[in-house]
C-alpha cells in the first residue's frame, strides 16, 4: 500500500487539541543553542529515523463530518529540516518559531537550524515547533533528547543503540496502572472539572490588526533559581509549589485584584505519572491534564501565599486519580457524536483556562549533547495564547530556569509580558528572603 | 543527611525533620485520644487523616515563621479544639448512618417480602382455582405497593429533611401506580364502563396532592397552585360527571354544567379579593399606628 493510503486513527488528545485551534496557534515550541556546528547530514538521517517511528509526524490530519483521520503523506527531509547560516541566530530562530504548521501539512514538525560566526567558532541554534496534536511538551522533552542521543550513536555507528519509542497513541494508557474497583472508578470520572469559578483574564492589551505570534521569555539565574529550590526544600515543599506561590502572588499585583478576592491558576499535570512505565511502551502524543490551583485571598504575606497553594495542591497530589477527571466524558462525547457535533458540544461544556502554568521540568542536559557541540542554553514554550488566554512555560536548564509565555500580540502585550515576568522576579525575591 | 538504603544520602530539610519528630508525637496523642471511641474502621480512618492534617497544620505553621518545635506542637493540638466532644459526636454520627442504614436494608427486605408473599398468593390462588387471569393482579398490586411503601417510606424521610421536590416527584409516582392498579381493577375484575376515567382522576389527585405539599412546606407557590388545582379539579369533575350521566343515560349536565369550569376562576378571584381585604387592613392599621405616633410628638415627654 503506497504510504500516502495509511490512515491512522485521531485519537482524543489530537481532537482535543484540534478543538483547541479556538485558543491558541496548536505549536510547541523548542529552542536549543550550542556551541559548534552540527553535522547536517547526521541529524537529516535521524529526523528520518524518528518521524518514520513515528509517523503521526508526517501525516495530515483530516476532518470529515463523522471521524477525523491522519492519512500518511510523502515527505522529504527538506520538509521538516533547513538549515541556513545567519548574523542572528537568535533572532532568526525566534522569527522561525513563530511560524505554524496547518494541520494538514504533510509533516507536523518542522527544525531548523540557524549557523553564526561568532570570532573563530560557530553559534548553531536549533529550532523546532510541532504539532500539539501530536506531542505534548512531556514527549517533546523525550523525542529531543531521543534525536541527540540518536545523532550521537549514529556518529559512533551504533546502530543498535539507536531507537525512538513507538506504539499506543491511546488516551486510555492512563489507566494502565488502575485494577480492580480503582479502574472501575477511573473509567467512571465523568465529572467536567473545566469549569472555574473564577473568571480573572491576564491583563492583555485589545486585540489589533497587527498582532502576531510572539515568545517572550525570562531566565532565572542560576544563583536565584538554585536559592528558590534551596526555600522550597527548607519548607519541605516542590519549586513547583514555590513558582506556583509566585504566580499567584505576581498575578494578584499584576491584574489588579483585592487581597480577598479569589483567583484560580491551573497548572498542567503529565498524566504519565499513571502509565507503566512512564509512557515508555507508547507512541508520541499528549497525556496532559489540568489542575486547578486557586486561592480565596492574596494572604498578607508570601508565607500565606504558599499556605494558600500548597493547600490547594495538596488536595490534588493526594488524589490518586489526579487529573483523570473529565476523560470518560469526552471519550464518550467523540464515541457517541460524530466529530461536529462532539467537537460544539465540548466547545460548549469546556472553560479553557484563562490563566495558566506549564511546567515541563527539567531538560536533562547530558542527554541534549550533540557530539562536538556544547549546550549552551535551551527552553521549550508551550502554544502560542490568543487573547485573553495565558500560558506560561517553565523549563530547566543548565541550572537555569526560563520562564516563557508565547501570545499572538503586539509590542504593548510584550511589555504587558515583561512587567510580569519584573513581577515574578520582585516574588521571587520575596519568596527566596523566607 | 539521611542514609538511603543503597548507601546513598540524600538531604533532609530542616522541615523533613522537624516532621519526623513532631511525626510520632502526634501519634501517641492520637493513639491516646482515640482510645475513647470504639475500635471501628471509620474511626481508623479518621486517626490517619487527622495525622495528615496535623502534619499539614505544622508544615504551614513552620512556612509561616514558627521554628520551634514544641510550640508547633502546642499550637497543632490547641488548634484541634475539644478532641473528645469531636470524637464522641463523630461516633453518635456514625451510630445514626448506620441505624439508618439498617433502617433503609429493613424497608428494602420489608418491601421485597410483600411483593415475594404476593407472588406466592397469586400461584397458590391461581393453581388451586385454576384462573390465572385476573389473578396475576395480585402479583402486580404487590410489586406496586411494594414500590410504593419503599417510596412512602422515603417521602417520610424527605418531609424530616423538608426536601420538597422529591418528595413532590415519589408522591406523584405513589399516586400513579395506584390509579394504574384501580384502573385494571376496574376494567379487567369488574369490566367497568369508562373505567379509563380513572387516569383523569388521577391528574387532579397529583396536582391536589402536590397542592397540599406545597402547603405543608409554605411553598410561595402554592397560592397559585391552589386556583390551578381549583380549576384542574372542577374541568376534570365536569368530564367524568358529564361522560358517566351521558353513558348511563341518567341526565345531561354539558349544558349549564359548564360552569363547573369557572371553579378555579372562582378560587382565584376569591384568593385576590381576601388577599386585598388582608391589604387593606393592614394598610389601616399602619395609618392608625402613625397617627398614634404623630400624637405622640405632641404629648411625649422624656422625663
Amino acid at each position: 500500500m503506497p504510504v500516502s493510503q495509511k490512515r491512522l486513527k485521531a485519537e482524543m488528545w489530537d481532537r482535543m487539541q484540534f478543538l483547541f485551534r479556538n485558543y491558541y496557534d496548536r505549536m510547541v515550541h523548542l529552542k536549543l543553542v550550542y556551541d559548534g556546528k552540527l553535522d547536517v547530514d547526521t541529524l537529516k538521517q535521524v529526523i528520518v529515523y524518528a518521524v518514520e517511528r513515528a509517523p503521526v509526524l508526517h501525516s495530515s490530519f483530516n476532518t470529515t463530518v463523522l471521524e477525523p483521520y491522519w492519512q500518511q503523506e510523502n515527505y522529504t527531509i527538506d520538509d521538516i529540516l533547513t538549515v541556513s547560516e545567519s548574523d542572528d541566530a537568535d533572532r532568526d530562530a525566534d522569527v522561525f518559531l513563530s511560524g505554524t504548521i496547518p494541520y494538514d501539512n504533510n509533516v507536523q514538525i518542522k527544525i531548523s537550524v540557524f549557523e553564526q560566526r561568532v570570532g573563530e567558532g560557530v553559534k548553531s541554534v536549533l529550532a523546532l515547533r510541532v504539532n500539539h496534536m501530536c506531542m505534548d511538551g512531556g514527549d517533546l522533552k523525550y523525542f529531543i533528547a531521543t534525536l541527540c542521543e540518536n545523532y550521537n550513536r549514529l556518529k559512533h555507528k551504533d546502530y543498535d543503540a539507536i531507537g525512538m519509542k513507538s506504539g499506543s497513541r491511546s488516551f486510555d494508557q492512563v489507566y494502565s496502572k488502575f485494577e480492580g474497583e480503582d479502574l472501575k472508578h477511573a473509567r467512571g470520572l465523568y465529572k467536567n472539572v473545566s469549569k472555574s469559578k473564577d473568571h480573572v483574564a491576564f491583563p492583555w492589551t485589545e486585540g489589533k490588526e497587527e498582532d502576531c505570534n510572539r515568545i517572550v521569555k525570562r531566565v532565572i539565574a542560576e544563583e536565584d533559581f538554585s536559592a528558590m529550590r534551596g526555600v522550597a526544600k527548607r519548607l519541605g515543599i516542590t519549586v513547583n509549589d514555590a513558582l506556583m506561590a509566585i504566580t499567584f502572588r505576581a498575578l494578584y499585583e499584576l491584574c489588579g485584584l483585592k487581597d480577598d478576592d479569589s483567583l484560580t491558576v491551573s497548572c498542567a499535570i503529565d498524566l504519565r505519572k499513571h502509565i507503566e512505565e512512564g509512557g515508555a511502551n507508547g507512541g508520541l502524543t499528549n497525556h496532559t491534564a489540568w489542575l486547578a490551583c486557586r486561592t480565596l485571598e492574596r494572604g498578607q504575606t508570601m508565607e500565606d501565599t504558599v499556605v494558600n497553594v500548597i493547600r490547594s495542591m495538596k488536595t490534588f497530589k493526594r488524589d490518586k486519580f489526579m487529573g483523570l477527571y473529565s476523560l470518560p466524558l469526552l471519550k464518550l462525547a467523540y464515541t457517541i457524536f460524530p466529530h461536529d457535533i462532539a467537537e460544539f458540544a465540548i466547545k460548549k461544556g469546556y472553560d479553557n483556562p484563562l490563566l495558566a502554568v506549564s511546567n515541563m521540568g527539567l531538560l536533562d542536559d547530558r542527554r541534549l549533547q550533540f557530539d562536538g557541540l556544547t549546550l549552551k542554553d535551551g527552553f521549550i514554550s508551550g502554544a502560542t495564547k490568543y487573547k485573553p488566554f495565558f500560558l506560561m512555560s517553565v523549563t530547566t536548564l543548565l541550572g537555569r530556569m526560563t520562564l516563557s509565555t508565547a501570545i499572538r500580540g503586539s509590542e504593548e502585550d510584550v511589555a504587558v509580558a515583561n512587567r510580569y515576568f519584573d513581577l515574578i522576579e520582585k516574588y521571587l525575591a520575596e519568596f527566596i528572603a523566607i | 543527611m539521611a542514609e538511603l538504603g543503597g548507601g546513598q544520602t540524600a538531604p533532609v530539610s530542616e522541615q523533613e525533620l522537624l516532621q519526623q519528630k513532631l511525626k510520632p508525637m502526634y501519634k501517641q496523642y492520637l493513639e491516646g485520644a482515640f482510645r475513647q471511641i470504639a475500635p471501628t474502621k471509620d474511626a481508623m480512618e479518621l486517626r490517619k487523616q487527622t495525622l495528615v492534617d496535623m502534619l499539614d497544620r505544622s508544615q504551614e505553621l513552620y512556612i509561616r515563621g514558627i521554628r520551634d518545635c514544641d510550640l508547633i506542637y502546642k499550637t497543632v493540638i490547641d488548634g484541634l479544639g475539644d478532641m473528645e466532644s469531636r470524637l464522641a459526636e463523630f461516633e453518635t454520627r456514625k451510630d445514626k448512618s448506620k441505624n439508618l442504614k439498617r433502617r433503609l436494608s429493613f424497608d428494602a427486605i420489608v418491601a421485597i417480602a410483600l411483593t415475594a408473599l404476593l407472588a406466592i398468593v397469586y400461584v397458590i390462588v391461581g393453581a388451586m382455582t385454576g384462573r390465572w387471569h385476573p389473578t396475576w393482579l395480585i402479583m402486580v398490586g404487590g410489586i406496586f405497593a411494594g414500590g410504593s411503601f419503599v417510596m412512602a417510606v422515603g417521602v417520610l424521610k424527605l418531609l424530616k429533611k423538608r426536601k420538597i421536590l422529591p418528595v413532590r416527584i415519589l408522591v406523584a409516582i405513589i399516586e400513579t401506580l395506584a390509579s394504574v392498579f384501580i384502573f385494571l381493577l376496574l376494567q379487567i375484575v369488574f369490566s367497568v364502563k369508562g373505567s379509563w376515567m380513572t387516569f383523569l382522576a388521577m391528574v387532579a389527585l397529583i396536582v391536589g396532592a402536590d397542592t397540599v405539599i406545597s402547603f405543608m412546606f409554605s411553598s410561595k407557590a402554592r397560592w397559585i397552585e391552589l386556583p390551578i388545582f381549583a380549576e384542574i379539579f372542577c374541568v376534570m369533575l365536569y368530564v367524568i360527571l358529564g361522560i358517566s350521566l351521558s353513558m348511563t343515560g341518567i341526565a345531561s349536565i354539558w349544558h349549564p354544567g359548564w360552569i363547573l369550569c369557572l371553579g378555579g376562576v372562582i378560587v382565584a378571584m376569591i384568593e385576590i379579593s381576601v388577599a386585598v381585604a388582608i391589604r387593606r387592613k393592614r394598610d389601616g392599621q399602619k395609618i392608625a399606628s402613625e397617627k398614634e405616633t404623630d400624637e405622640k410628638y405632641w404629648t411625649s415627654w422624656d422625663d
